[in-house]
């Protein structure tokens, strides 16, 4: 492949020794304030992505107690806000999975809705694997990008295009039940 | 949109609207308590931390204990998408420090190229799990001759940019949205890591990388990805 002019003003960055640095904008409202705002979505992100409230609003808090931590230094704090629900979607499911094996009886409350839409796609979501439903929330709920999505799930772009093609057949088999 | 993803969203925003948390209330002093209709332990705990002085029992709240990285691989590899990859298999094949920050990348393949990954940073001497994931080979990124992946769970202003170079690559660099760009030396078997502190890279809502370039030794483009 030939170099181009772009190329190599690119190559002259990798031979510098190359450290961004830029001014910090501090510049966004108060905790509390963020917290009034979208704790109610956070909740309902997880909510749908674990399949239970009680442990959506654990979480959520969870995710509000480390974001307060380090709220000085984080200036998309809903980005953040996300990163950090998803991540503990992940562990939970990851923990109930083993808790289910462990006691087969001990299952939790589901969502509940009077809407059958609503209880169409609750049952379906069943259906999928955990990666793939956290993907299908952050899609079809959250409106999330590929590129978004792929940030808040830890992996690449490609591979959200991957568990959402493979989670929309299944999806559409479970509606037509 | 077909009709499935038109169902999914309604149907995801109708039990979305049946979800009705009440909202925890923060005090602004040590001696007010979270007041909640239905009191949890996690609404006292952010309402206590609010009102002291953010050091010392933060972290404990948090939780965050970090596994040694063979438990971590011994925990990723029961995932399904694992493959055949074995957790002892581990090894480390990328480091960068940013600010006191060493992230440690890790990586576990099998034979037939199934790979779980796993990134470790240590803040004052003290470890802490990043991002782990598995992937199989028959995924299609798998093929990729150069890949890149922005990291989540970096929760202090930093975010860090790991992935895969081929094999004759020296070096790296990601091209962002603003223009501006990161280089990283390519290490172990093509794989690199790199970390910035720079707010508008860290806090952008998208994934902020638009272009990532490998180099060889003398400064020929070896591979170019676009997102």
């Amino acid at each position: 492949m030939e170099p181009n002019a772009s190329d190599e003003r690119l190559w002259s960055v990798v031979t510098a020794d190359l450290e961004m640095h830029r001014v910090e904008d501090a510049g966004h409202s108060s905790f509390e304030v963020f917290y009034a705002e979208n704790y109610v979505k956070t909740v309902r992100t997880a909510a749908l992505i674990t399949g239970v409230q009680a442990v959506a609003e654990e979480i959520a808090q969870d995710a509000f107690l480390q974001l307060l931590r380090s709220w000085k230094s984080v200036q998309h704090p809903t980005t953040w806000v996300r990163r950090a629900t998803v991540s503990g979607c992940r562990s939970w499911q990851r923990r109930h999975i083993r808790e289910r094996e462990r006691s087969p009886q001990t299952e939790q409350t589901e969502l509940v809705t009077s809407d059958p839409d609503g209880l169409a796609v609750r049952d379906a979501l069943n259906v999928l694997s955990p990666r793939q439903r956290a993907a299908v929330v952050l899609r079809y709920f959250d409106d999330l990008s590929e590129a978004s999505i792929a940030e808040a799930l830890g992996c690449r772009p490609g591979t959200v295009k991957s568990l959402l093609a493979r989670s929309l057949p299944k999806l559409k088999e479970a509606l037509r039940d | 949109m077909t009709d499935t993803e038109t169902l999914l969203r309604r149907g995801l925003t109708a039990l979305a609207s049946d979800i009705t948390p009440e909202v925890p209330t923060l005090p602004s002093t040590a001696s007010s308590r979270a007041r909640t209709h239905r009191r949890s332990r996690r609404a006292t705990v952010i309402g206590v931390v609010v009102g002291l002085p953010l050091v010392g029992g933060i972290a404990a709240a948090a939780g965050v204990i970090p596994d040694p990285v063979q438990a971590v691989f011994e925990d990723i590899t029961g995932w399904n998408s694992a493959g055949d990859v074995h957790p002892e298999d581990a090894r480390n094949v990328a480091t960068f420090t940013l600010n006191g920050t060493e992230y440690q990348y890790w990586v576990s393949e099998s034979v037939s190229g199934d790979r779980c990954e796993y990134m470790r940073f240590v803040r004052d001497g003290e470890p802490e799990n990043g991002w782990k994931r598995c992937d199989q080979r028959v995924d299609e990124h798998q093929n990729d001759p150069l890949s890149l992946s922005g990291g989540s769970g970096v929760p202090d202003g930093q975010i860090e940019f790991s992935g895969r170079a081929p094999s004759d690559a020296v070096a790296v660099v990601i091209t962002f949205f603003d223009g501006t760009t990161l280089s990283a030396p390519v290490q172990n078997d093509g794989y690199f890591v790199v970390a910035t502190n720079d707010q508008t890279i860290v806090e952008h809502p998208d994934f902020p990388a638009t272009s990532i370039q490998a180099f060889d030794s003398t400064g020929d483009v070896v591979a170019t990805r676009n997102y």
